[in-house]
């Protein structure tokens, strides 16, 4: 699995393809590859790698407290991984026409991207993105309330990562408090 | 409500094409089905049907014709 680099530093970010000639289920396929991206960022930032656990949401978490949180996303063709000291989820999409019944839902997070408006396809995946991020950091589901939103201080990080696909990530700042935005 | 227009709602919603739902397929074989689809989903159900379709209720659905039973 042929690996590359998004982002290094905190977040540590990788993404590859997942091979079309792994054995089992697109899911199947889509899970091996994750946990073997995560392996491969663990062994490039030199921590051994506990074993992973999954809340009652069903978010993977590290089993032993080492200091480290991660996330996992796959779209179609491409798997990312993200690691960081902070609470963090990650989202993976191709370019795509978001519907405009979810103008409501983008409206909450478009606030906290780089996004002015919701207008074309890139910016309604780029916020998309965000949402999807938060919602895997917070760990509840989909959808968002503004108040689970609002309620901490994020960090959004977007990059495309080739033509037509864009990953996000989402950090909740440590320092968070109740009512601070 | 009639079955043909209730489909339509949900290709729409997928953003499929007209006709490629069927009642007897699984959601989890239907590559549009991913989360951007279940949000929607959420909100169709909101909007056009008045019911509050939850997370959890939304794993519960195998089939397209879960989700079309939902709809009532």
């Amino acid at each position: 699995m042929e690996v590359k680099i998004i982002s290094t530093g905190d977040p540590f970010v990788l993404i590859s393809i997942i091979p079309a000639s792994w054995d089992g289920s697109r899911s199947e396929r889509e899970h091996e590859a994750g946990i073997h991206l995560l392996k491969v960022a663990m062994e490039m930032l030199g921590i051994l790698m506990p074993g992973i656990e999954y809340d009652i949401f069903g978010k993977p978490f590290f089993k032993d407290d080492i200091g480290y949180y991660f996330s996992i996303t796959h779209s179609l063709e491409y798997v990312a991984c993200a690691i960081s000291k902070q609470e963090i989820g990650c989202d993976i999409e191709k370019i795509r026409k978001v519907p405009s019944g979810l103008d409501n839902e983008l409206e909450k997070v478009r606030y906290l991207t780089t996004v002015s408006d919701i207008k074309s396809p890139l910016s309604r995946t780029i916020v998309w993105t965000a949402y999807e991020a938060i919602a895997k950091c917070l760990g509840f589901g989909i959808p968002l309330g503004t108040c689970d939103v609002q309620k901490y201080v994020w960090d959004i990080k977007t990059h495309q990562v080739c033509e037509d696909y864009i990953l996000s990530i989402a950090l909740k700042n440590r320092n968070s408090v109740s009512g601070s935005r | 409500m009639n079955i043909e227009k209730k489909l339509a709602m949900l290709e729409e919603t997928l953003e499929l094409e007209e006709g490629d739902l069927k009642p007897e397929m699984v959601l989890a074989d239907i590559e549009e089905y991913n989360s951007m689809a279940k949000l929607a989903l959420i909100v169709l159900m909101s909007d056009e049907f008045d019911k509050k379709l939850t997370s959890d209720q939304i794993k519960t659905f195998v089939t397209v014709q879960d989700i079309l039973d939902y709809m009532g």
